[in-house]
């Protein structure tokens, strides 16, 4: 017995020394590794997801980038303690300021995804052509999007359009110019109208009108005047979308299921995928601050019409924004694209495609007064396309504000300097005219070589 | 592997060898001269032959002997002795018990050594050194003990995290923490809590107690260390628990009870001195008149757009609001040991109580532990330890945070009372809420249940051929619940009604180890010690959280009463190790010492290209005092020189982190996956390779003992989250890049000073002293690497130790405006209709001289390493009276204190003020180093990262003081007690410094490896006094 329990012993003893390495054989548990990730109809749709909720981030739609368009402009006011959003409302980003490198980033990292969405779905043999282009389509469009949203703040930047899957494909190119990314997202935006032809038009993932009106924005800014207008034209036509009578119903949704039948595209958040745009300007809860400023309360108290009592409200001594209000949730939806702008595109394109000084045409009259009426505000009928122009940012300012469409308004308008004080050096003073653009974020020059020279002025 | 291991066990029998024939029996038995107890397992050798037995469990044993030969009996713990047999059949001895002597037990992985014949960089510290000393953990209880061991309190959070550096730090992203390990089994460390409170963490140390523990031994070499590989970059402690001896049973009970109070209390202002600096901000700005009205009302009409309270005469001292006065720390511990020949037993029982000195912190501990050692036969052993502890912590949100007790009541104005008149809370400030209702009204508290354990058998295949067989586990379960209520103005819980959150985190580590040790004897004193090993390690941590808002008041705190259950998480994270190891130590003539250490790792973390690291360490000591060219000095007692070289590891590169990933990723409520993180195969260990020379020097037969070691560390292919150009989509991979240096010098001295025979009046003396330099050697492209406070108030660079301190210098505040103009900053750049830089503003200092004062002019300002630590022990003994007073100090670091720009803000802000500013600037031609007050501050006066908010952090701490006195036998034996001891003891007594916040030990960001030294809002530790008593049974 003895003897037996010895060997016993002994016998354990060797086992440990002989243990199999299956030990080390561990699998993640939260991740799954990328080879065999993406196989079917199910698991690309996945991914696809995967590029929505990249938009969704703090860095990005879910607060600073979107915030970012009304507080680096006359929009908002910032009230707290970090150096990041201060700089931001003081119109004087350092190169090195960390919340524009994570915006950035996080825009990148749509793209990053949306480039892996492309290619690794559209290498797929076992899903319905169908399928595929609704997929491959959406990625497209997000990545035209984002690209949209890179070139408006930092001018041109660098164009990927493959994934980045392990160390050996690590990518560096340098910065494209302006024209460069403006033709890419021109690329992806009709590839994705293509692609999505005839799909389902909800507003909480891309759509073939989605990229139509998208199209209509950018090419607006590009100063495309004509195809701005048949864009913006097509998405009006279309019959898809409504105006809301309510100005406020448009901000009601939360989750994909209530859009508003005025929403192009918006972004779905719930309670489970917050963003932190409400409680960020709500006093009653602690943290870092954005509150509406004087100029636009006033402008909203006077001009706005019912669009003031759904856009903002007075707090104490704090003016909130309540476009997005639900601090206990987080979950107001974010509203990308939607009609009202469609309107007032083609206003302003025919309005600029017309002499400054000859009278509008009856339908940027109509457009104004659309969205006027909507308010609540009496039509007006202004006496040449100049004051049409003036009559449109204004409208554009009180119905779009904080949707992220302050900042590109004021350049397209070249109103920077008289609003922004980004103007031409004087005797007295140094050009402040590269302020119209943001800084390329420092870290980005010290890890890619390739990048390019920083915008000048920084 | 299992062939090599035949061979090796083929091999080693070979070499055992056949019994020489023998003419006589001699026996007797082995006692300890100290209490004339039995000693078992005493080997007795006939000197100069391998004829040898071991005692028995009753001391006796039995030896063939032929002529009268000399034996040699020796006892791990005891003096070797050497016995000439006579005639007789029976030969009795006594040994005594070594203390302070060479031939002290030291305890290194795996197995045990004599003190004289350790090659490596080794320390120990004994029981006597923590116990009674009244703090939570043993790591606590290190502090100031071991030269090159660095520790410190992060803060005064009761059961809070403490940093520990042996030998510096030598990572930046991976741990810096040394590996522990308790009676043979890795133990977990670290903080695994799901909640964020801020930089303080806890410390799952904190759940042994530190009277159960007989010594600690700090393995700082590679020599010493390498056995442990992969993990022993940052130095090894190995924890031994105390076990039961062969004797009658003795019964300790221990208990202490006392106070803890702040030590120190900085000032801040008054209600009239911080409405004078806001009205001499808005005055300077140009909002308001000279003449203009301001009483505390018209400020707050001013500033809030009216108060809704009579702010008249309100003047709260917000710290006293949130400080406990005389917080209670008591201790009270029972243990018995003893046993006879066959089995040995250690019980104990442990509680610990100890109460923040902010409100709604506390910590308590309770714990027992059992050890035993069964002897079955003489070939056959088992022992088992096993270690239960439940502890509560009740914890508060603290440092880096809006939302702290402490932090807020820093920052609070005086200007608001606590309650307004209806007595509900005040929301005294625009960005803070209430100290004392976040203090009051929340709930944090996190309760952990250990368990921690191991059974081992040995078993002598052949007389000298041991099999160990060991399994091990460490269990932790981490259970925690917060409830953040809503009754309170401000509070995070308002927009959700209340919030709670339940989380539970079980880490758990199970370890399977087998050893072979042989022992080959050879020649005089010479023989080689041979160790071959194996074990596998498996881990896991599995946690779980749920949350839930929407409570129908605060007295309903707990998640059944939510209206909602909002968020819930599980995940598990796995891993392994799988471990080959080997040693040989070989002593010839007891003068020429050589160790070879040898592990293999394989780690479920590394890379696929680099599954297995090998770590191997070789040292060589030179007895100097036995060679025969040396003159027989009496004085000397003990010459060594010692020299080692190995490699070490450190696998904490996190889990996973060489995959190409898939992780969730979902949009709304539609299921996504979004790419995470990519591929890099080579990923690896970070590796430290550590030269070391040493010298042991024993005078006056051993009464003065120096150690002095020199050792140069480097540690290469640091973890690095190795940023990439984001427009790849992800920002970073982990990667093996960069190289770290630690160079430096060590020195321990003991002394007895004064020896008495007859229990008159003793001195002995232990100092220690380390001199650590820390410079990063390499960094990937030589790129800086900012991070802290607004992203660039520390750096990493090349040729700069970790935990550099980088901002604006300055050169003093401008005195008169025509010092700015000369300066050339009498500009309106922003054209607001402000001078930019006025008389009153700070200089700060053009570095690159461009006139313009930017992000270039970043510099250099300080860094948090010392030039040298230590720590200064004193015991005296009188009759029955002991007194010992242990100093620790040091040297040379330096403190950032960016809350600084919110605690001198000068109007900028809200926050209530340090009296330093009662010193600023007020009017043209003031001489003075605090600038005026602003509003606007627009030359950027209040700016965290500038070297007026960097302070010499050096100290010297009286950190204990105790005085005991133990009754006279003759008094105690009359209770029937073999000893009695009371206590008084102070700790934190006196604080020598020039540092200007609460305490110069400090770290906000808890055990980070990067951010040390800096101070924001950080819960300062107390002074405590505590009496106590020791009875002995």
């Amino acid at each position: 017995m003895k003897k037996r329990f010895y060997i016993l012993l002994i016998g354990a003893g060797l086992s440990v020394f002989t243990a199999c390495q299956d030990v080390l054989d561990v699998d993640p548990t939260t991740s799954i590794e990328y080879e065999g990730a993406i196989t079917d109809a199910r698991s690309a749709d996945r991914a696809l997801q995967g590029v929505y909720s990249a938009f969704q981030v703090g860095d990005y739609y879910g607060l600073s980038y979107l915030y970012y368009q009304d507080l680096y402009t006359d929009n908002l006011n910032f009230v707290g303690t970090f150096t990041t959003h201060r700089e931001v409302a003081n119109r004087n980003i350092n190169p090195t300021n960390l919340q524009i490198a994570n915006t950035w980033a996080a825009i990148y990292s749509a793209i990053g995804r949306a480039n892996l969405v492309i290619q690794d779905v559209g290498a797929l043999t076992n899903i319905p052509q169908e399928e595929k282009d609704r997929i491959v389509g959406e990625a497209h469009f997000l990545r035209g999007l984002a690209y949209f949203d890179l070139v408006k703040v930092f001018g041109g930047v660098p164009i990927v359009t493959k994934p980045t899957l392990n160390v050996a494909g690590i990518q560096s190119q340098g910065r494209s110019s302006e024209a460069e990314v403006y033709s890419q997202i021109i690329t992806d935006l009709t590839a994705a109208e293509t692609k999505l032809a005839g799909g389902n038009a909800e507003a909480f993932s891309a759509s073939e009108l989605a990229a139509t009106a998208l199209l209509a924005r950018v090419y607006l800014q590009q100063g495309n005047n004509a195809q701005a207008r048949d864009k913006a034209n097509q998405v009006i036509e279309s019959g898809e979308y409504d105006l809301e009578s309510n100005f406020g119903d448009i901000f009601n949704a939360s989750g994909t299921d209530n859009a508003s039948s005025e929403s192009i595209f918006e972004l779905a958040f719930n309670e489970d995928d917050q963003n932190a745009l409400a409680s960020s300007s709500n006093p009653a809860v602690p943290g870092q601050k954005f509150y509406v400023s004087a100029s636009l309360f006033n402008l909203l108290s006077s001009d706005g019409g019912e669009r003031f009592g759904e856009t903002t409200q007075q707090q104490g001594t704090r003016r909130r924004v309540i476009k997005y209000d639900d601090v206990v949730d987080g979950s107001d939806n974010v509203v990308i694209i939607r009609l009202a702008e469609m309107y007032l595109i083609r206003a302003e394109a025919n309005a600029r495609l017309g002499a400054a000084g000859a009278p509008p045409s009856l339908q940027v009259i109509s457009d104004i007064n659309i969205i006027r009426n909507r308010a609540g505000l009496g039509s007006i009928v202004p006496i040449s396309n100049a004051e049409a122009l003036t009559e449109i940012l204004k409208q554009r300012r009180l119905e779009f504000a904080f949707e992220g469409l302050r900042f590109i308004d004021l350049k397209r308008f070249g109103q920077t300097c008289t609003v922004l004080n980004f103007c031409p050096a004087t005797g007295t003073t140094p050009d402040n005219t590269f302020r119209n653009l943001w800084p390329l974020p420092f870290q980005q020059f010290e890890t890619n070589p390739n990048l390019g020279t920083q915008n000048p002025g920084y | 592997m299992k062939r090599l291991l035949l061979i090796f066990f083929v091999f080693t029998s070979l070499l055992s060898f056949s019994a020489v024939a023998q003419d006589r029996t001699l026996s007797g038995r082995v006692t300890s001269s100290a209490d004339g107890s039995a000693l078992p397992g005493v080997s007795v050798v006939v000197k100069g032959t391998t004829n040898g037995t071991s005692t028995d469990a009753d001391g006796r044993y039995t030896l063939s002997v032929s002529g009268t030969p000399v034996l040699v009996f020796s006892y791990l713990g005891y003096n070797t002795k050497e016995v000439t047999a006579g005639s007789d059949a029976t030969l009795n001895v006594t040994l005594a018990e070594a203390s302070r002597s060479l031939n002290e037990v030291v305890v290194i992985g795996y197995g045990t050594q004599e003190r004289r014949e350790v090659t490596g960089a080794t320390t120990q510290v004994t029981a006597a050194a923590i116990e009674n000393v009244p703090v939570a953990g043993v790591d606590q209880a290190l502090q100031g003990r071991a030269a090159g061991v660095q520790i410190s309190q992060n803060s005064g959070t009761p059961g809070g995290g403490v940093t520990v550096r042996v030998r510096g730090s030598s990572s930046i992203s991976a741990s810096n923490q040394p590996l522990y390990v308790i009676d043979g089994v890795p133990m977990t460390t670290g903080d695994y809590s799901q909640l964020d409170f801020g930089g303080q963490s806890i410390n799952a140390l904190s759940d042994l107690s530190p009277s159960d523990i007989e010594s600690m031994d700090i393995l700082k070499d590679a020599s010493a260390a390498a056995i442990y590989g992969s993990r022993a970059a940052n130095g090894v402690i190995l924890i031994t628990t105390k076990r039961g001896k062969a004797n009658k049973t003795t019964i300790n009970l221990n208990a202490y009870t006392g106070i803890q109070n702040m030590w120190k209390k900085p000032g801040y202002l008054n209600a009239e001195q911080y409405l004078q600096v806001m009205r001499e901000a808005f005055i300077n700005d140009g909002y308001l008149g000279e003449d203009d009205p301001w009483t505390a009302a018209d400020f707050g009409d001013f500033y809030y757009g009216g108060f809704d309270f009579d702010a008249e005469g309100v003047d709260t001292d917000w710290l006293d609001q949130v400080t406990v006065k005389d917080a209670r720390i008591s201790n009270y511990e029972l243990s018995a040991s003893g046993g006879d020949a066959k089995t040995r037993y250690y019980v104990s029982g442990n509680y610990f109580d100890q109460k923040g000195v902010i409100i709604g912190s506390g910590y308590e501990r309770y714990s027992g532990r059992l050890n035993l050692d069964h002897t079955y036969s003489d070939k056959l052993s088992f022992s088992a330890g096993v270690q239960l502890s439940l502890s509560e912590n009740q914890r508060i949100v603290s440092d880096n945070t809006v939302i702290g007790p402490f932090a807020n009541s820093l920052a609070a104005s005086p200007v608001f009372p606590v309650f307004y008149e209806d007595g509900t809370y005040s929301y005294p400030n625009y960005y803070y809420t209430n100290p004392v209702a976040e203090g009051r009204e929340n709930d944090n508290e996190s309760k952990n249940l250990r368990a921690i354990g191991n059974i081992s058998a040995r078993y002598a295949i052949l007389p000298k051929l041991n099999l160990n067989l060991k399994a091990g586990a460490d269990v932790l379960n981490l259970s925690e619940r917060s409830y953040t209520g809503d009754n309170f103005p401000g509070s995070v819980g308002i927009a959700t009604q209340g919030s709670a959150t339940k989380t539970t985190t079980l880490v758990s580590k199970r370890l399977l180890e087998a050893t072979a040790d042989y022992r080959w004897d050879f020649g005089t004193n010479s023989y080689v010690n041979l160790l071959a090993g194996s074990s596998v390690e498996e881990n896991d941590i599995d946690r779980t959280f749920v949350t839930g808002q929407g409570f129908p008041s605060e007295r309903f705190r707990y998640l059944s009463s939510a209206t909602s259950v909002n968020d819930g998480s599980n995940s598990i994270t796995p891993f392994a190790l799988l471990s080959y190891f080997g040693r040989a130590n070989f002593n010839i003539s007891d003068r020429y010492l050589l160790g070879l250490n040898f592990r293999a790792d394989g780690s479920s973390r590394f890379g696929e290209n680099n599954r297995f690291g090998y770590f191997p360490s070789v040292s060589v000591g030179w007895r100097v005092l036995e060679e025969s060219f040396m003159p027989e000095l009496a004085s000397l007692s003990e010459l060594k020189l010692r020299a080692s070289y190995g490699i070490t590891g450190n696998q904490e590169i996190g889990d996973f982190t060489y995959l190409s990933l898939f992780g969730p990723g979902s949009y709304a409520d539609r299921p996504g996956i979004a790419f995470s993180q990519i591929e890099n195969p080579d990923l690896k260990w970070e590796e430290t390779k550590q030269f070391n020379v040493g010298m042991d020097l024993g005078l006056f037969s051993n009464r003065v003992n120096v150690a002095v070691d020199y050792y140069i560390k480097t540690t290469d292919d640091l973890l690095y989250s190795r940023p990439i150009p984001t427009q790849n989509g992800l920002r970073s991979y982990s990667s093996n890049i960069g190289s770290v240096e630690n160079k430096g010098l060590e020195f321990t001295l003991s002394t007895v000073n004064f020896t008495s025979a007859d229990r008159g009046f003793t001195w002995n003396t232990d100092f220690n002293l380390s001199f650590n330099r820390n410079k990063v050697l390499e960094l990937y492209e030589g790129q800086d690497i900012f991070y802290g406070f607004g992203g660039n108030s520390l750096v990493l660079r090349e040729g700069e130790p970790i935990g550099t301190f980088y901002g604006f210098r300055t050169n003093g505040i401008f005195s008169t405006t025509q010092q700015v103009i000369d300066a050339g900053r009498y500009v309106d750049a922003n054209q607001d209709g402000n001078i930019d830089t006025q008389a009153g503003d700070v200089n700060f200092v053009d570095t690159n001289g461009d006139g313009f004062i930017t992000d270039d002019d970043l510099a250099i300002l300080g860094n948090a390493q010392p030039d040298f630590v230590g720590g200064l022990t004193n015991t005296f003994t009188y009759k029955g009276f002991d007194l010992t007073a242990f100093l620790q100090f040091s040297v040379g670091n330096d403190i950032a204190n960016p809350a600084m720009q919110y605690q001198q803000h000068l109007g900028v802000y809200d926050d209530n003020m340090r009296d330093i500013v009662e010193g600023r600037w007020k009017k043209e031609g003031d001489e003075t180093d605090i600038p005026r007050a602003t509003y606007l501050d627009e030359n950027g006066n209040g700016r965290s990262n500038q070297d007026r908010f960097i302070y010499d952090g050096s100290y010297a701490r009286l950190k204990n003081l105790m005085l005991g006195y133990t009754l006279p036998s003759t008094i105690s034996q009359r209770a029937k007690l073999r000893s009695v001891r009371l206590f008084a003891q102070a700790q934190n007594l006196i604080t020598f410094t020039d540092y200007p916040g609460f305490d110069p030990e400090v770290n906000f960001a808890g055990t980070s490896n990067t951010t040390i030294g800096v101070d924001f809002y950080t819960f300062p530790q107390s002074r405590t006094f505590t009496f106590g008593v020791n009875i002995g049974l």
